[in-house]
């Protein structure tokens, strides 16, 4: 019985076990990213500061366990987030969908990023978020906007999502979590 | 998209080159330093703390960092915030916190304090102070103002060429600086009608006016002059 326990938790670990993946969380700054992320990693909503710099948190989801680094997105700290793409195997971009005013802006960073060499095969998870508010764009709308039918080099999807309610994450998730565990 | 040609976009939506906000960035944080040393600047709009590090450019007044995390969840239509080191601002965005400010702001939208510490509690009053009909109208109209205000001046002229032609513009009026000669000479008189709401700034400028304004913001003032009254018809004040 012993025996055949520790086979299966090496088996477990070589096959099944959690695999390790790096994510980036960036996109424009009050979209929110690190309520998404404490959503994510605690269930919660808390209260958050504008991030300046970043928060890392692990979060295991399946059989995987991603390393989120959520970054700030105000105007003059954006040109950082290049300084932590090494390495990364998915990209999670988030938008305030209610921002009409601000998607365009959202469209450049994104394509900036996907474009530096270390994100070209990087999966992409872009949370249509704060679906709440009056007036947001739907999953599709927000595609459309963001330009993403011409990736070429990703897999991605959008999902619509609200941070606060947590309504829409696991979906995003689940996708995520295949996509990322189907690359090596 | 070519690194020279980057625009650059306020929370007014106004767009201006990214060059030219980056070479003004130093007279307009200075411009913002001195509006908010001012005495009813240095305490937070919403919950009167003494920490005025944010700001919601759309509505002209500085909060504190915990306060303007409540504004970033009550939605981008409604108020926007930013900080003074981590953002660059635009003039017209300026033009907003020199014509509000956290003194003028109780008039426009009321006083206000948080009876909650819990953020969940707190967004739904924020919501409702600054979500009513009359005070988006108002938002609008100082919006209005401020960028009437930048767009009479070089800068002005320099985004509408960005916006409208996508045409690089010129070697010599690249600089920043005519620009802000420019500002400190503007005709008011020129102005549209929904410029006269930032005749506060004048107003603020002017020492002996600052004192009926201050006494008409706080409280009816014995005797109103025309100026104010328009002021106060402007803003909805008057009794």
């Amino acid at each position: 019985m012993g025996v055949s326990f520790s086979f299966a938790k090496i088996w477990e670990s070589l096959v099944v076990g959690k695999q390790d993946r790096k994510i980036v969380m960036v996109g424009l700054d009050a979209a929110g990213k690190t309520t998404l992320l404490y959503k994510l990693k605690l269930g919660e909503v808390v209260t958050t500061i504008p991030t300046i710099g970043f928060n890392v948190e692990t979060v295991e989801y399946k059989n995987i366990r991603l390393t989120v680094w959520d970054i700030g997105g105000q105007d003059k700290i954006r040109k950082l987030w290049r300084h932590y793409y090494l390495g990364t195997h998915g990209v999670m971009f988030v938008v305030d969908s209610s921002d009409r005013d601000r998607i365009e802006d959202a469209r450049e960073e994104l394509w900036k990023m996907m474009k530096e060499e270390e994100m070209r095969e990087a999966v992409l998870l872009v949370f249509a978020n704060k679906q709440d508010l009056p007036n947001a764009m739907a999953a599709e709308e927000v595609s459309e906007k963001l330009g993403l039918h011409a990736l070429r080099n990703s897999q991605w999807r959008t999902q619509s999502t609200c941070a606060t309610s947590g309504d829409g994450i696991h979906e995003g998730l689940d996708w995520f979590s295949r996509a990322l565990a189907s690359k090596r | 998209m070519a690194t020279s040609g980057e625009t650059w976009r306020s929370k007014l939506n106004n767009a201006y080159r990214k060059k030219d906000i980056e070479s003004w960035e130093a007279k307009l944080k200075s411009d913002l330093l001195a509006l908010r040393k001012q005495p009813h600047n240095q305490m937070c709009f919403d919950c009167g703390a003494q920490d005025t590090t944010w700001a919601s450019p759309k509505l002209g007044v500085f909060l504190c960092v915990s306060c303007s995390d409540i504004h970033r969840a009550a939605g981008a239509h409604i108020t926007s915030v930013k900080n003074f080191n981590t953002y660059l601002w635009g003039p017209d965005e300026v033009e907003v916190m020199r014509a509000v400010g956290n003194l003028c702001g109780k008039k426009l939208y009321g006083t206000h304090s948080h009876t909650s510490t819990s953020k969940q509690e707190k967004a739904p009053s924020s919501v409702a102070k600054y979500d009513r009909r009359e005070v988006q109208d108002l938002v609008q109209a100082q919006v209005a103002a401020a960028t009437a205000r930048s767009a009479e001046s070089m800068a002005g002229r320099l985004q509408r060429r960005v916006v409208q032609e996508q045409l690089p513009v010129p070697k010599e009026e690249t600089t920043g600086l005519d620009w802000f000669a420019e500002l400190g000479l503007a005709e008011t008189s020129a102005k549209p009608a929904a410029c006269l709401l930032s005749d506060q700034v004048q107003i603020q400028e002017n020492a002996a006016d600052l004192d009926e304004f201050l006494a008409m913001c706080n409280g009816p003032s014995p005797v109103p002059t025309t100026k104010t009254k328009d002021i106060c018809r402007q803003m909805d004040l008057s009794n």
